[in-house]
């Protein structure tokens, strides 16, 4: 083997071993990345705040009959916001799903948008939301000050309202009902608490 | 090293690259088709119905490129310029839209949303596949340029990596909240 060829042979192996490293690296600042955003859902400082009245609303649902929405009914409410172009949104559906259907004792979950009726019929048909009521109201995502989507809101039994945030896995839609067992507004708020000790 | 045989290698370097980029993206989106029939349905270019059969058929023919990539014919290279093509033009028409917050599904769940990066990247497979077509094909391959060629390729391929992870790696760090936007 002439000294050219060995010398491009170890070129190829620092080469390929570079570039491994580059992808190592690329992911790890991925990793990273993943790690440090909030774990829980996250509050964003508009709207009614935590442990004031919640507005009440009532309203038709597209599957028949009237909603009451923010009401001291004696049971807890979950006020899901959402919207069909959302991808997040329909991930989460069906652990709406199952969670309303753990939680039916206790818990109602009510799915709330707005925008086109039509549009939203379809979606309603298509993703076969018959279980949940499903609300349009502008009024109501301005009442809450909703921005960004999917957004949650947990009314308590009294009307008050417990927790809320956003929410883009079951984490953080199970931490906002975990929240509200602990009086708490917010994992933020927690550990806000908890560091300060 | 003749011109002809220095064409060659450079060929086969290319279609070896390009059908592993292929191929790797192809298992990726049949791992889950309703997923992948989701992502296709967002970008929008055509009926719901189109889409999922567009979605039970683009992972296949990219299969099939990639294994005619590998053959000594024209057919692979052809075949893979039609694809890239198509999935450039519908990444463009969503960027002209200015629905860039899909994902672009470039092999399944990809969490990388649309960017001229991306149409820039395209650029490069579809370079590669203009010397892959251009460039003459041989049925055998002498022991070092077999090296050269196999060690080349895998550098590109992990390259290739690299330069999505970063790219979602800084569309992450550009705007943190911009996941959640519906």
């Amino acid at each position: 083997m002439t000294a050219l060829a060995m010398s491009n042979v170890l070129l190829w192996i620092t080469n390929i071993a570079l570039v491994l490293t580059v992808l190592a690296l690329a992911r790890q600042i991925g990793m990273l990345n993943e790690r440090v955003t909030p774990v829980g859902a996250l509050t964003m400082d508009h709207g009614p705040k935590v442990g004031e009245a919640s507005p009440v609303f009532t309203l038709p649902s597209l599957g028949g009959g009237e909603v009451v929405v923010g009401a001291a009914t004696g049971r807890s409410q979950l006020l899901f916001f959402l919207s069909p172009t959302c991808p997040v949104c329909k991930k989460l559906l069906p652990i709406l799903r199952s969670l309303s259907q753990h939680e039916r004792t206790t818990l109602d979950v009510v799915l709330a948008s707005d925008g086109d009726f039509n549009e939203h019929t379809r979606f309603y048909q298509r993703e076969r939301l018959m279980p949940f009521p499903y609300v349009l109201s502008t009024d109501l995502g301005m009442a809450f000050r909703i921005s960004k989507l999917p957004y949650a809101v947990v009314v308590g039994p009294a009307g008050l309202i417990s927790a809320k945030g956003l929410v883009n896995n079951r984490e953080q839609i199970e931490s906002l009902l975990i929240a509200q067992e602990m009086g708490v507004a917010s994992l933020q708020e927690y550990r806000a608490k908890t560091h300060k000790r | 090293m003749d011109d002809q045989a220095a064409s060659f290698m450079l060929g086969e370097v290319s279609r070896l690259s390009v059908a592993a980029i292929f191929a790797l993206a192809a298992i990726h989106a049949m791992r889950d088709w309703t997923v992948f029939a989701g992502i296709v349905e967002r970008y929008r270019i055509a009926p719901r119905w189109l889409s999922v059969i567009a979605a039970r058929t683009v992972p296949p023919l990219e299969l099939a490129a990639a294994a005619a990539l590998l053959v000594p014919s024209r057919a692979g290279a052809a075949l893979g310029l039609c694809l890239m093509a198509s999935f450039t033009a519908a990444i463009v028409l969503n960027i002209a839209r200015g629905r860039v917050s899909i994902d672009c599904g470039c092999g399944g769940v990809s969490g990388q949303t649309l960017s001229k990066g991306l149409v820039l990247r395209n650029a490069g497979i579809m370079a590669g596949l203009v010397v892959a077509w251009g460039t003459p094909t041989r049925a055998t391959i002498g022991g070092m340029t077999a090296i050269g060629v196999l060690c080349a390729s895998a550098a590109l391929i992990a390259l290739y990596f690299a330069a999505n992870q970063l790219m979602r790696n800084f569309q992450q760090f550009g705007v943190p909240s911009s996941r959640s936007l519906s």
